[in-house]
């Protein structure tokens, strides 16, 4: 199977997707084009060659972008399915076309992006992944909010592409060369170049303090983008770090060390005290993962390695796993009854039993409870940094854990409060976001206790 | 029929079914320690990349616990099938039950660090949610988070502490790390280790100063509080103490920390007892003191210390779990468990009565109960191994208080003659509510008489800790002398304390709630309360909305970043020359650009500010022009323009509709001065030094000697834009498109909408 299979075929249901809204109107777009060609993605994947490097080495595909690519395929998918069952207007603005057109374009970004061999077409990867992005999260034009998140998040975003152009020239101009390669000797100004990659990865990571947008944005945009913006965008945002650590920062790693584990420290610390207080679940869930970020970063304490690798790629699964679950959740409980306030939820296990359950172990999982997999997923990470031995930052990461502990009970309690009087709405769930809840929640409880996913990440890597 | 059956409890065949996996369980533990078939080893490959295994051992330590967990597991599930009958959430309560004694099961027969910690916060989230069983309760609700954030913060400082314990020792295997431990260097690693470990046990065994939320526990339902927080659960600790001390054993550290601990612990729940009204609290408090006893023993060392460990961990289950399921009698039979209003019981509930008085017996440590015995041995343990003053004091006030205690449970609610609450309206309950706990009871009395039959088990456990013979129990028991006095003193205090119950309680509880506000629960609260409102703080900081304050945290960042790295490696940057006086073309280019940048500064009208920032952009154009760079010069010019039109018109669409804001008289705009100008201070800077760089020309090398022969063209950058990079950009093509695309459909509905509007007026 030809190694741009995928990527071929996003972008021709992305195409098909754009002539059908201009010809057959807005009623006669039919979202199996979308989704559909997303899950043929995901079913080629395991087809494709394992090492391939196609148009002079501007595009390769190795098993770390292929692992990228299921999860961004599989947050697509999830988004799509989620988005198309029973759209609110006012709330989300129109699912359509052109919606699904965007997505797809944000999704063919950043497959680009993981499969990059030099630095122009990792830029225009980062690109296509984030202005449509910016589009879909000011999508809902009769939500204040949602164009308010929009002209945030553009405007960052563009101040963190300005460094990245900025910071892509100097290592163009200082080693002569586009590739996305270490460089054969240490650069002059490599500090330089450094932190301005950095600091423009940060924004794309959502790392303190480059995180502000995150929270606007979430709680603005429709549920359905703010998903894609935690889960498929932030992967895209470690895979740009990814690149860019094995491509020119290679040498710098270890003197990067010290800076990296104090972000993770303080996306950890400053998620959690945050989010502690929100009283909106979105804005809640941005906070969330911006300390869930924090701990990513654990994965690369000790240099760069396979193992490290692993960890980073099965916690990024998990934890993407784990939001679509949760965020699954809250659309569900939005389209029934309008609900993104915390207390909305209160009374849910009498109400949706199933739906309580399903976010009780999603969020135990964010937590990192055993046996549930977002605890496997931290204990490899924090193995990483003790290996490391960066035994403050574990412990620090440990405290956290617990004060995430404390904010993610808040949620619980409320589902478990028992309501009388005026009962929140229970409506009736579409079937098919319930099914890819359920399923997703199993996944979440297995893939905790079976190892051989993590067995298999670490042996294609 | 299929409804009543899921709102009225479960059926007797279901009941049964349930009952019969902790049966099981024990006979097949009996049955392998009656064949003397231990240890046993058991191992399965689980992340074989990680070195983790799936590994378990069961030695006499693992035994005696398993014994425990099946034979209370067996009464409590037995019980919980008359208590709870006709409770809609019986079945809730089995599952969960059963859960967590498959939690318990794999928590005391583990091998592995990680695999013992998953089954150890296993049974921390199962406990979650069996002491807020009843959720419809607020304070269940409460209490329920309260054990979860103590458990579950202890347990996250237990995963740190195994991690640094796994690193240091080079195996995670339980068994590997006793062995290698002793002979590491005592360092700061290992102490970390210890610490965090402590934590860990502490917090889950209710020690100083996390031992507040174990009688708040008691909220759950009696055949909860009976199980995990009298038999089992809470000597989880105790027992992962025991485990590692022949690691840990040697350290004064260990020693002064569980001894301290331990002591203060005991002497402070059975001081806290006397302030409580309600049995079942009253309970929880000496389970507490009695934790704090394990503790203090488990760091003590020499095999006496080690045999008591053991018999004290038997006899507490056989006498504490009977003791609360006889507060739930009293609590299903009368509707009540505070002691000011029972009394006289024995008529209506005799058989409960009967069980009191076994297991209060027990607890006293009279002659002939298994609990005389383990009084024995604990003293001579004292008198063999050399414990501080306090400890031996603080044992007195265990011992004493326990007496009282008992007496409390088993006497006074059952015999004082009437007072002011004199007849209770009082019933027995069904037979699986006596049967039960007259079992453990009596077995606790056959294990005083005839102490044979728990010295191999006895003697196994303590094996854990120290090498010990099998007949050690036997010969301690038959001892008279110092122990029988001291044990006389515990009596007589008892005694006193039994009868001036209700005086001490007073005097107590007055003093006690002066110092409440210093307590731990205070304390705990206080930071409860703390986490919130530091959140506050760092919310109104760094969420304030505005998003020139965002911009403002970016950029003020960046530039420490920018300024650091700079500073840091100033050494090695060349010093630019400076090439003489520029021309005109370029001076004027700069004045343009310091003038539209000035002027900035004082406009408030935001059109003006436009075209202030406007003139900044044609200056960069104008030295792009003079540079160079005319292609450049050329796009540049053609932003800006663009761009000042199209913002232009947005503010000029807003100005009439009268929408358009000036800018506000802000206190921040000096800030922003300062933070503007620090910001441009450090982009020239790194200008200036990227400008020294020695610049690698291999690229643009390449692409001028390649353009004309290659691509026939003369214009490298177009070239390069249409030939040698042309699928980038088409990419870059594609990108402007779509979102000129995904615009457009937004403009014709725009415009449809006014069409409509205009239709409709």
């Amino acid at each position: 199977m030809p190694a741009w299979l995928p990527e071929a075929l996003i972008f021709f249901s992305l195409v098909f997707l754009l002539l059908q809204e201009s010809f057959a109107g807005e009623r006669g777009v039919t979202p199996l084009l979308a989704w559909g060609a997303q899950a043929l993605a995901l079913f080629c994947l395991p087809f494709l060659p394992g090492e391939a490097s196609l148009l002079g080495g501007s595009f390769l595909l190795h098993p770390q972008a292929l692992l990228f690519k299921a999860i961004f395929l599989l947050s697509a998918l999830v988004c799509t399915l989620y988005a198309v069952e029973r759209p609110n207007p006012d709330r989300e603005g129109r699912i359509r076309g052109e919606f699904l057109m965007t997505l797809q374009a944000s999704l063919l970004g950043a497959m680009v992006l993981v499969s990059a061999g030099d630095l122009i077409t990792l830029l225009i990867g980062l690109e296509l992944a984030t202005l449509p992005a910016v589009a879909l999260s000011a999508w809902a034009r009769r939500n204040p909010q949602s164009g308010e998140g929009g002209l945030k998040y553009v405007l960052l975003a563009a101040l963190s592409s300005a460094l990245l152009l900025f910071g892509f020239a100097l290592l163009i101009g200082l080693s002569g060369s586009l590739a996305l390669e270490a460089p054969a000797r240490p650069l002059p100004l490599q500090g330089l170049v450094l932190a301005l990659l950095l600091a423009g990865a940060g924004f794309k990571l959502s790392l303190p303090p480059f995180h502000l947008w995150a929270a606007d944005v979430y709680q603005g945009a429709p549920t359905p983008v703010a998903i894609w913006l935690s889960t498929a965008s932030k992967a895209a945002g470690l895979a740009f770090l990814f690149q860019l650590l094995q491509g020119p920062l290679a040498g710098a790693l270890p003197d990067m060390l010290p800076l990296l584990a104090l972000l993770a420290v303080l996306a950890m610390s400053l998620g959690n005290l945050v989010a502690v207080l929100q009283q909106n679940l979105k804005r809640f869930m941005a906070y969330s993962s911006i300390s869930q970020a924090g701990y990513l970063l654990l994965g690369l304490l000790d240099g760069w390695s396979d193992a490290g690798l692993a960890a980073m790629l099965y916690y990024m699964l998990v934890y993407v796993i784990g939001n679509l679950v949760v965020f699954g959740v809250i659309l569900e409980r939005e389209r029934d009854c309008g609900a993104t306030e915390i207390e909305d939820f209160r009374g849910l296990i009498r109400l949706r039993p199933g739906l309580a359950t399903a976010m009780l172990l999603g969020l135990l999982s964010l937590a990192g409870i055993p046996p549930l997999a977002g605890f496997t997923g931290k204990w490899f990470l924090f193995a990483q940094a003790a290996a490391g031995g960066w035994y403050w930052v574990v412990l620090l990461a440990a405290v956290n854990s617990t004060i995430s502990l404390y904010y993610y009970l808040r949620i619980v309690r409320q589902m478990f409060i028992e309501v009388d009087g005026d009962l929140p709405v229970r409506g009736d769930g579409g079937t098919r976001a319930g099914r890819i809840i359920a399923a997703g929640t199993v996944a979440i409880c297995l893939a905790g206790i079976l190892p051989w996913l993590y067995e298999g990440m670490r042996g294609m890597l | 029929m299929a409804q009543a059956n899921t709102g009225q409890g479960i059926g007797r065949v279901e009941r049964l079914l349930f009952t019969a996996l902790p049966l099981s369980a024990l006979c097949l533990v009996l049955w392998k320690l009656a064949r003397l078939e231990l240890p046993l080893s058991a191992s399965l490959s689980w992340v074989p990349a990680l070195g983790i295994d799936l590994a378990f051992h069961i030695d006499g330590l693992s035994a005696l616990m398993l014994l425990m967990i099946s034979a209370v597991g067996t009464a409590v599930f037995l019980y919980a099938g008359g208590y709870m009958a006709g409770h809609s959430g019986q079945r809730r309560l089995f599952v969960l039950l059963s859960l967590f004694m498959l939690a318990m099961i794999g928590t005391v027969t583990a091998d592995h660090l990680l695999v013992l910690f998953l089954f150890w916060e296993a049974t921390s989230v199962l406990s979650f949610l069996l002491v807020g069983f009843d959720y419809h309760k607020s304070g269940s609700r409460r209490s329920a988070q309260q054990a979860l954030l103590i458990t579950g913060a202890g347990g996250l400082a237990l995963l740190a502490g195994f991690l640094l314990l796994g690193q240091a020792a080079g195996t995670y295997r339980i068994r590997e790390i006793i062995e290698v431990v002793p002979q590491l260097e005592q360092g700061g690693r290992l102490t970390a280790a210890l610490l965090l470990i402590l934590v860990g046990a502490f917090t889950k065994s209710a020690q100083f100063p996390f031992h507040f939320w174990l009688p708040n526990a008691m909220a759950a339902p009696t055949p909860v509080s009976a199980y995990l927080h009298s038999a089992t659960m809470v000597k989880l600790g105790v027992y992962l103490l025991a485990r590692l001390d022949p690691a840990f054993g040697e350290w004064p550290l260990w020693e002064l920390l569980l001894k301290g601990a331990g002591s203060i612990t005991a002497a402070w729940g059975m001081i806290l007892a006397l302030r409580e009204r309600d049995l079942k609290r009253i309970l929880a408090w000496s389970t507490v003191a009695t934790l704090g006893t394990l503790v203090t023993l488990v760091g003590m060392r020499g095999e006496g210390a080690s045999v008591a460990v053991g018999s004290l961990l038997l006899a507490h289950a056989l006498y504490k779990a009977p003791l609360f399921f006889v507060a739930g009698n009293i609590d299903h039979g009368t509707g009540t468990r505070v002691i000011d209003r029972l009394g006289n019981l024995r008529h209506s509930m005799p058989w409960t009565a009967a069980v009191a008085l076994l297991a209060g017996a027990s607890m006293a440590g009279m002659p002939l109960s298994f609990g005389y015995i383990v009084k024995d041995v604990i003293v001579e343990a004292k008198s063999a191994g050399e414990v501080f003053a306090f400890a031996k004091a603080a044992n007195t006030i265990f011992g004493a208080v326990a007496v009282a205690v008992a007496g409390v449970a088993a006497v006074r609610v059952f015999w004082r003659h009437p007072g002011v609450n004199e007849s209770c309206e009082a019933r027995e309950g069904s037979l699986s509510m006596i049967l039960p706990p007259l079992a453990l009871a009596l077995s606790g009395i056959t294990l005083g008489v005839f102490p044979f039959f728990a010295q191999g088990l006895i003697a196994g456990a303590a094996g854990a800790m120290v090498p010990v013979p099998r007949e050690i129990l036997l010969g301690i028991t038959l001892e008279f002398g110092p122990t029988l006095a001291s044990l006389a003193l515990s009596y007589a205090i008892g005694l006193g304390v039994y009868i001036s119950w209700d005086w001490l309680h007073e005097r107590f509880d007055a003093a006690v709630q002066r110092i409440d506000r210093l307590g731990m629960a205070a304390h705990f609260e206080r930071l409860l309360r703390g986490i919130p409102r530091a959140a506050a703080a760092s919310t109104r900081f760094v969420q304030s909305g505005s998003l020139p304050a965002y911009v403002a945290l970016a950029i003020g960042t960046l530039s420490l970043l920018l300024a650091l790295v700079m500073a840091l490696g100033w050494s090695s940057f060349a010093v630019p020359a400076l090439g003489g006086i520029p021309g005109p073309a370029v001076l004027g280019a700069c004045a343009l650009i310091a003038a539209g940048a000035l002027a900035s500064l004082f406009q408030k009208d935001r059109l003006a500010l436009l075209l202030s920032a406007g003139l900044v952009g044609y200056g960069s154009g104008v030295l792009f022009l003079f540079s160079g760079a005319p292609d450049v010069a050329y796009t540049q010019f053609t932003v800006e323009t663009v761009f000042v039109i199209v913002a232009a018109s947005i503010l000029l669409v807003l100005r009439r509709s009268g929408r358009l804001s000036s800018l506000p008289e802000a206190r921040w705009r000096p800030a922003a001065l300062a933070l503007a100008a620090a910001f441009g201070a450090v982009i020239m800077l790194l200008l200036f030094v990227a400008s020294t760089g020695p610049f690698d020309p291999a690229l643009s090398d390449y692409f001028s000697e390649t353009s004309l022969p290659q691509a026939f063209g003369r214009n490298v950058v177009n070239v390069i834009l249409v030939d040698f990079r042309a699928l980038d950009t088409l990419g870059e093509i594609t990108v402007v498109l779509l979102s000129f695309l995904a615009a457009l459909p937004l403009l014709a509905l725009r415009r449809a909408g006014r069409e409509r509007k205009a239709e409709a007026e």
